[in-house]
């Protein structure tokens, strides 16, 4: 669990990574779900998620 | 937020049974050392989180609750050592007894169990912060940069702040690990295809006209340009049903192996940085253990979800202490980590360059099995093979440290057939007759358009890998941009508390202290400044008993940063006790004025400070315990706060006159600085702040005098008969009590200076304390719950009124 503070980091990196250009929409969905159950994902998870969702905006 | 009414406690560390009233107010429990003011604190902790934080973290090893928790006696029953607290919670008003035995520690019962008070309980147990000692309440002040910086962010809860930015910089640098493999893949997908080509560079004109030349051999039209649709052979059907040989091409290929052996620059320099990180490693074996840990404690982190460890299921007190504890531990192995990373880099080169070899080692294996017999392409095969076992074990770091025997004497492991293979088989090419110019110009596009698509693959993935490893970087930077700005300001807000807290306590000599936090890449500095000289280290300069002021004012600087309006209730153990007289009734006056919706639970064994306490009107006379005579049969002996006429009357009472004697010299003492201070009486300024009782008392008296004259003008003024004939009688009263106490003063003085109590006879003491008695009665209002000493009001310098707390005493000091 997450606490107020760092809830509130989170909420303003998610808001301003969204406005990012290299940074696709369902990247940011994508971290945001990542994150959503208070529970830390692992790198390896984040790099699929990029990998995943930058394929089609990439090439 | 949680405020008690009561506690009662039995069987727990060192008290056998003890019930407080505590009134939801502040309190203090006072008590030499030993005499069991821990144990309530203990007791205080544990009710509330289920465990004792002195028998947990550094220093602790080996003691558990569940052994050392109970009392002594009690070690093998550990059902019988319980706490029931009577609390209100601040929130919504009601109230609750919690229970909890050492037995079945995890769990509580509420009396009544309803939803707001079961959130506040929960709410306190996720705050052990809130009691705590001066061990720990140092700690912010004398830690290293690095460590202070898990205290505070463990402190603020923001311990998963530097999880986050760890798992966002790995995320970020396994993509770029990713890229630069994918570059090295297009690196030799290009050699590939410039080798074939014969061309030094792939320059587009210079790829169409190579291109051109074979197309117009077989009559197709040639082609305009090479983007990244363009098919070389397109026009002609390719056969599919076997591999296309071009003699030329195969030449340059085998010569390209031959030229690389038996020292492939690129594959050696990968090796030779790679054993170069592996050096470091071995030189002290002690990293790889730390590395081992590392891996283990990252994976267990990731794992915890609650307060049983993931790693070894010792049950912690809770998630928090866990998470910290295994936090630290990363922290400690951060140098072993970076030499993993350089490890990690050296190895995924070498692998890389290891793939571009077997590509080539693949092509000319080709060449060699439809044209040579002599096992050349079985033994490129084996080769090629070992070189990929080699890449498999080089993917971690223990595979890396089993092949540092290869690794330093003969990386490559090139086999002894293969060099004179190589060379029949270039001669065996170069005999061969010519392909027919049809032929050549047929099989040289389908390899070309062969290598080209591989090429086009390669780059493909180059550039999705750029770009994730584009995202990861802006994903990390925006997320360390964003909590460093938020840290900024959170640390900006608690650097203005503490510095304003510690002028506070501090106005005689440092009224412009201030103080500077800094957070850098997972430090914390702190600098504070020193009598205007600069900002330097808190412990460079600054006495420790400054250092203790400034641990408290940190700490309460923090804490309202975490909790806000919800900071109601904590528990101080002997937090200032290098903090001198008068600083500590500045810092009582701080926590009555800052804080006067928090319950403090104080504990001290300083009767004086008790004492201050008390006169600053931040606890009640009622709001005090004195523990003492702790044995280990019975616990502490405890007596509920009283007037110390009451002590000293029963003191007298068995006729033992040297303590009462004591106790009226030490409270005179206490007493007189305090009056000195609320009524601004001046004494001669004494840099190491020791006055002598004989002192204050002049100011006091002198001061006094004159307060009283400047009430009878201002009665006067305002031509206020009331009030003057209150006056009047007040100097009548001090008249009377002054002649008393100058008559007594005698014994007190021969008591200070020759200390000759013990001379003294019951009837020599009584009408000193009579004297006394009357004297101090000057400085009180006639109202028995008002336990304040008179003090002067002033506004901007200006001395305005005589007041009491109450406000029964009020005389007016301003002249019409």
């Amino acid at each position: 669990m997450l606490s107020a503070v760092e809830a509130n980091i989170l909420a303003a990196f998610f808001e301003r990574v969204s406005k990012a250009e290299e940074v696709s929409d369902d990247v940011v969905i994508g971290l945001r779900r990542a994150f959503a159950s208070g529970k830390l994902p692992k790198p390896e998870q984040l790099v699929q998620l990029i990998a995943d969702n930058n394929g089609e905006l990439l090439t | 937020m949680i405020q008690i009414e009561e506690i009662h406690i039995q069987e727990l560390r060192g008290i056998r049974d003890l019930r407080l009233k505590l009134g939801s107010k502040s309190f203090v429990i006072c008590g030499p050392n030993g005499s069991g003011k821990s144990g309530v604190v203990d007791a205080i902790d544990f009710a509330f989180t289920g465990s004792i934080s002195r028998l947990t973290g550094a220093g602790s090893g080996g003691l558990t609750l569940l052994k050392h928790g109970p009392h002594v006696h009690c070690r093998d029953d550990p059902g019988v050592a319980r706490v029931a607290v009577t609390f209100s919670d601040t929130a919504s008003g009601k109230t609750a007894v919690l229970r909890r035995n050492v037995r079945t520690a995890k769990q509580y019962t509420l009396e009544p169990d309803i939803a707001e008070v079961r959130a506040a309980v929960e709410k306190a147990q996720q705050h052990p912060e809130l009691t705590l000692s001066r061990r720990e309440i140092i700690k912010y002040i004398v830690a290293e940069t690095g460590k202070r910086s898990q205290e505070v962010q463990a402190l603020l809860k923001l311990d998963r702040l530097g999880e986050i930015r760890s798992i966002l910089r790995t995320t970020q640098t396994k993509t770029s690990s990713a890229e630069k493999t994918a570059q090295e893949y297009v690196k030799t997908a290009e050699d590939a295809l410039r080798r074939h080509l014969d061309l030094a560079e792939l320059l587009t004109s210079e790829v169409a006209s190579v291109i051109n030349r074979q197309r117009r051999v077989l009559g197709l039209e040639p082609i305009d340009g090479l983007d990244h649709d363009t098919d070389l052979n397109q026009g002609f059907d390719v056969d599919l049903s076997e591999r296309a040989f071009n003699k030329v091409s195969a030449v340059r290929d085998t010569t390209a192996l031959m030229k690389a052996l038996p020292d492939p620059v690129a594959f050696l320099t990968a090796v030779k940085n790679l054993n170069e990180a592996l050096d470091f490693l071995e030189a002290d074996p002690n990293i790889l253990t730390t590395l081992q840990q590392h891996d283990f404690v990252t994976a267990g982190l990731a794992l915890i979800t609650d307060a049983q460890c993931p790693l070894c299921d010792l049950e912690w007190p809770d998630v928090e202490n866990l998470r910290v504890h295994l936090t630290d531990k990363l922290a400690r192995s951060e140098n072993a980590a970076k030499l993993q990373v350089q490890i990690q880099e050296g190895a995924r080169a070498t692998i890389a360059e290891s793939q571009s070899l077997r590509k080539l080692i693949g092509t000319v294996k080709s060449a060699a099995s439809s044209n040579t017999s002599d096992g050349l392409d079985t033994c490129l095969e084996s080769w090629s093979t070992e070189l990929a076992a080699l890449e498999t074990q080089l993917g971690s770091v223990e595979g890396a440290i089993a092949q540092r025997p290869r690794l330093t004497s003969d990386p490559l492991g090139l086999p002894e057939a293969v060099s004179s293979g190589l060379a029949d088989l270039l001669a065996t090419l170069q005999a061969k007759p010519d392909q027919s110019v049809t032929a050549s110009a047929k099989t040289f596009l389908t390899i070309a358009q062969e290598r080209w698509n591989i090429l086009r693959q390669a780059r493909a993935e180059c550039t999705k890998k750029a770009a994730a490893q584009a995202v990861a970087r802006v994903v990390y930077e925006t997320y360390c941009e964003v909590s460093n700005e938020v840290l900024a300001t959170l640390y900006h807000a608690v650097e203005d508390e503490f510095s304003t807290y510690y002028q506070a306590i501090n106005a005689d000599d440092e009224s412009a202290f201030k103080a500077q936090l800094e957070p850098s890449a997972g430090k914390l500095d702190l600098a504070v400044d020193f009598y205007g000289i600069g900002m330097f280290p808190p412990t460079a300069y600054h006495s420790e008993g400054h250092q203790d002021g400034m641990g408290v004012c940190l700490y309460l600087a923090l804490i309202k940063q975490l909790l806000g309006t919800d900071f109601r209730f904590a528990v101080l153990d002997d937090v200032v006790m290098s903090v001198d007289s008068n600083h500590r009734r500045q810092f009582c006056n701080l926590l009555k004025t800052r804080f006067p919706e928090v319950q403090f639970i104080i504990t001290t064994h300083d009767e004086i400070w008790a004492h201050q306490m008390q006169s600053s009107g931040l606890v009640t006379k009622a709001a005090q315990v004195r523990l003492h005579s702790w044995t280990v049969d019975d616990g502490p002996a405890y007596e509920e706060a009283g007037d110390f006429w009451d002590k000293i009357d029963s003191d007298l009472a068995k006729s033992d006159v040297p303590p009462a004697a004591a106790r009226l010299r030490r409270n005179l003492e206490s007493i007189m600085a305090d009056l000195a201070a609320a009524l601004h009486g001046q004494v001669a300024y004494r840099a190491e702040g020791n006055y002598e009782l004989g002192e204050l008392l002049s100011a006091v008296k002198g001061k006094h005098g004159k307060l009283l004259n400047l009430a009878a003008k201002a009665a006067n003024s305002w031509n206020d008969e009331v009030v003057k004939a209150c006056v009047e009688k007040l100097k009548i009263a001090r008249s009377a009590a002054v002649l008393a106490e100058e008559s007594e003063y005698w014994a007190i003085n021969r008591a200070v200076h020759f200390n000759e109590w013990a001379n003294f006879s019951k009837a020599d003491f009584i009408p000193v304390l009579a004297a006394w008695k009357q004297f101090l009665a000057l400085f009180s209002c006639e109202n028995s719950s008002c336990e304040s000493l008179i003090y002067v009001v002033s506004n901007n310098g200006n001395e305005e009124a005589l007041r009491c707390k109450c406000g029964s005493f009020n005389l007016n000091l301003r002249i019409k």
